[in-house]
């Protein structure tokens, strides 16, 4: 007995740690909703726990035998220091038809090792036709424009969107094209405010947005759809038709651009309203040239203060050339109801007395005017550099009548340079043949040159070819005139010499002038003149009868050959 | 055919003859009247020299500029007359903007290099901000005439002129073949070949300028993130050599009168052209 009992309890000792540290995976799998709507992909969660070193495979997920796509959701250990891990995964399946479903069982390798989870059964279901409750539900929606729908650049107006319904309603589409503001710039996250007001529920949809740049923007329409929903107590949801629809107008919003009328030189895109502009030196006054100043600029005004750009300081009269501002513009800081801005200057010159008024003007869009208000100029003391300071002062420049930077109101100095020339319209063109379009000439005078070079030379073709003709006319008659005549023998000294002088063998200065006689001897020339001599020889001898056809030929070839 | 072909270089010259002479008719024909504009800028400049406020005068100023400078940016006559330039400098001037006003004097001496009247305001301006004054003419200058007292636009027009003698006389010579005309071609061949020359070099060879038109420094590199060159700012209406630009534009390497090398933004500067 004892034994027995001491040997149970060896075994217990033994199997029940070992029971405890011998962890068994395991993986339970079930669609989240017990309820599914039909034509709705249905959502599941698989959860396995597993000891940490059997690493779950991500891709082996199968149902059935059809691979399933998961999503790591959560891992979790049981508790710290023990080795027990839970792995939450989510899956998204088609729910398959109306009626009673089976989730087959899922399997997954862990550590190398397949493991499967229990099939489990959901139900899916159609949408329901009941009314509501509560009665007819309803959903509506406005689309609203919390402030001026006419504006100016860098006013600002929130846009708002109305939601009103009198029961649970998810929505299943959102089309809200003011929410994005397309041409606006967005101020900050949405706001959502939600309320009841009695039996209605309201739920405000805010974006602020600040206006770019001149335009009519429209937006919308702009829809909201979904359907009435009862939550059962296990969490799941019955959807009920009609489908809801609600619906608000497009909506326009104007962004006029400002004024050019009695737009001061000075403005720069302030809009508001502002009651006091000054400025304060931070540093001290007395600098030397290239020293830095620090200039506080202070904007009183109402509004959104930090929109309010920083007036130029480079452009406004007795900065540019006198003072160099930072390339990077101050930031301002918004203190209550004034903007400050710090801004650096350093003097160029020592003659500079005085850092210049400075003129801030406003677009007022209540006014639909431009209102200016100065600061009151700041005296100072400016030294020469201190390299030049060492060295012995140099000569003052020529006297030029130093300007001072005056009010506004207060009378102007003589002035010191000559006057305008008088503008005409050919002053706003360039001067002709005066750009480099002028060079045109070189190719087209090239051109034009070569043209009538090539011109010429068709033209003494033309003639050569007319002088050809007239040799070819001689040689015609002198073949139709008579052998033996006198005719015979003038046309063919004639056509022979004609020839020559057509052909450039001689000049035709010698025709007409000249005999045969006179040919030279070598050459194309000299046969021709040994020709004519024996045609004279047969001809003075009595013997012209005897010309016959061999001359006739000997003539045409040799006629031809020149 | 071979008539055809002679016709052919007749009617091709004529044909040339009379687009060109429409090209030019149509370009003026095709201008459309501003007078008025012109006329009311000049005007306001003029009231703004007799006005007793400094108000009054600044926004007489102010008006005349806003217009130059709208014609100057639709017609943009670089190869102008320099009047529309000298004007916009005067406005600058009596606004104080002094930069901007030496920029445009020396864009309107570029087109009227023999106009004393934009030298003496230049050099007024170039007083105004403690600038070296214009340098005086010196003996290589004064030989180069043609080319430092001539504009561009000047020079371009005598090249088109003598190059249009030339073709005639040349012309002429081709089809009567008269010896004197020998010597009339050689003086247009030389005349043109000199303005050539000059073009090439203002074209090619010529640095690039620009004017300081706001105050900066002169970086090593292309950013405000590298250091200066010198302490010394480059001061508002320095004239200076502009060597390149950076690959997106906004800086500029430059060579000062002082032969230093460094980098600019875009906006300081202004480049005088042509």
């Amino acid at each position: 007995m004892v034994t027995a009992r001491l040997l149970l309890l060896i075994i217990g000792l033994v199997l029940i740690p070992g029971a405890v540290f011998c962890q068994d995976m395991k993986v339970n799998a079930s669609i989240d909703d017990s309820k599914v709507l039909a034509g709705r992909k249905a959502k599941g969660t698989i959860t396995i726990s597993h000891d940490e070193n059997d690493k779950v495979d991500i891709n082996s997920f199968r149902m059935g035998n059809v691979p399933l796509k998961v999503d790591l959701v959560q891992e979790t250990r049981v508790r710290p220091g023990n080795s027990l891990l839970i792995s939450i995964y989510s899956f998204v399946m088609d729910p398959g038809p109306k009626g009673l479903q089976l989730l087959p069982e899922i399997r997954v390798k862990v550590g190398g090792k397949e493991a499967l989870s229990a099939p489990s059964t959901y139900e899916v279901t159609e949408m329901g036709g009941e009314e509501t409750a509560k009665g007819k539900a309803f959903l509506g929606l406005e689309a609203v424009i919390d402030g001026p729908s006419v504006l100016y650049p860098t006013q600002r107006v929130r846009f708002l969107y109305r939601y009103t319904f009198n029961d649970n309603i998810e929505l299943t589409r959102e089309v809200l094209p003011m929410l994005e503001a397309p041409g606006f710039r967005k101020i900050g996250e949405k706001d959502i405010r939600s309320f009841d007001k009695g039996p209605i529920s309201i739920q405000e949809i805010t974006q602020e947005v600040e206006a770019i740049a001149p335009g009519v923007y429209s937006y919308g329409p702009s829809i909201i759809e979904g359907y009435v929903y009862r939550q059962d107590t296990v969490g799941g949801r019955e959807y009920f038709k009609p489908k809801l629809l609600g619906e608000a107008p497009a909506i326009s919003v104007t962004v006029l651009p400002f004024p050019a009328e009695g737009k001061p030189a000075s403005f720069n895109g302030a809009v508001g309203k502002f009651t006091a502009f000054s400025m304060k030196l931070l540093s001290p006054a007395s600098v030397r040239v290239g020293d830095q100043l620090s200039l506080q600029i202070d904007i009183t005004g109402s509004g959104h203060l930090e929109n309010v750009p920083l007036p130029s300081l480079c452009c406004q009269p007795g900065y540019s050339g006198i003072f160099s501002v930072s390339d990077l513009p101050p930031a301002g800081v918004v203190k209550g109801s004034t903007l400050s801005f710090v801004a650096q200057l350093r003097p160029l010159t020592d003659a500079v007395k005085a850092i210049p008024s400075l003129e801030f003007s406003w677009f007022d869009p209540d006014a639909k005017t431009y209102k200016r208000l100065q600061s009151e100029p700041i005296p100072i003391q400016v030294k020469a550099a201190a390299s030049e300071a060492l060295a012995p002062p140099p000569s003052p420049p020529p006297a030029a009548p130093q300007r001072e930077q005056p009010s506004f109101s207060s009378k102007t100095q003589a002035i010191e340079i000559e006057g305008v020339m008088q503008l005409s319209m050919s002053d706003l063109y360039d001067l002709p043949l005066g750009n480099w379009w002028a060079l045109l000439w070189i190719p087209f005078g090239t051109a034009a040159f070569l043209l009538q070079v090539g011109w010429k030379k068709l033209l003494s073709e033309e003639k050569q070819e007319e002088k050809a003709i007239k040799s070819e006319e001689i040689y015609s008659q002198w073949r139709e005139s008579q052998l033996d005549s006198a005719e015979f023998y003038r046309l063919i000294q004639q056509m022979f010499l004609m020839r020559l002088a057509e052909r450039g063998v001689i000049g035709e200065e010698k025709l007409g002038k000249t005999s045969f006689q006179s040919l030279p001897k070598d050459g194309i020339a000299g046969e021709v003149r040994n020709f004519l001599n024996r045609v004279d020889e047969m001809r003075y001898s009595g013997r012209g009868g005897s010309l016959g056809q061999e001359i006739l030929d000997e003539a045409e070839q040799l006629f031809y050959r020149i | 055919m071979k008539n055809i072909f002679g016709n052919a270089y007749g009617l091709t010259a004529i044909l040339s003859l009379a687009v060109f002479i429409g090209g030019i008719g149509y370009f003026y024909l095709a201008r459309y009247n501003e007078e008025a504009k012109l006329k009311g800028a000049i005007d306001l400049y003029k009231k703004g020299e007799i006005a007793v406020s400094v108000g009054e005068r600044e926004k007489a100023f102010n008006q005349s500029l806003s217009i130059l400078t709208a014609l100057e940016s639709v017609y943009r006559p670089e190869f102008g007359t320099g009047k529309l330039y000298y004007d916009i400098g005067n406005t600058y001037f009596q606004l104080g903007a002094y930069p901007w006003s030496i920029f445009y004097y020396y864009q309107a001496d570029r087109l009227m290099p023999r106009n004393d009247t934009v030298h003496h305001n230049l050099s007024i301006a170039l007083d105004k901000l403690h600038l070296p004054p214009l340098p005086e003419e010196d003996p290589v200058r004064a030989a180069l005439f043609f080319h430092s007292r001539l504009s561009l636009p000047e020079r371009l027009q005598l090249s088109a002129i003598f190059g249009i003698f030339l073709l005639f006389f040349s012309s002429l010579f081709l089809w009567t073949q008269a010896k004197v005309l020998k010597t009339v071609i050689a003086f247009c061949v030389l005349c043109a070949v000199i303005l050539l020359g000059s073009l090439f070099y203002s074209r090619y060879l010529s640095p690039v300028e620009g004017v300081m038109v706001k105050s900066s420094s002169l970086y090593r590199d292309a950013g405000e993130q590298y250091a200066k060159v010198t302490e010394k700012l480059l001061s508002g209406g320095m004239k200076i050599q502009v060597i390149s630009t950076s690959s997106d534009g906004l800086w500029i390497k430059v060579l000062t009168p002082d032969g230093l090398l460094g980098y600019v933004p875009q906006t300081s500067l202004r480049i005088l052209y042509p």
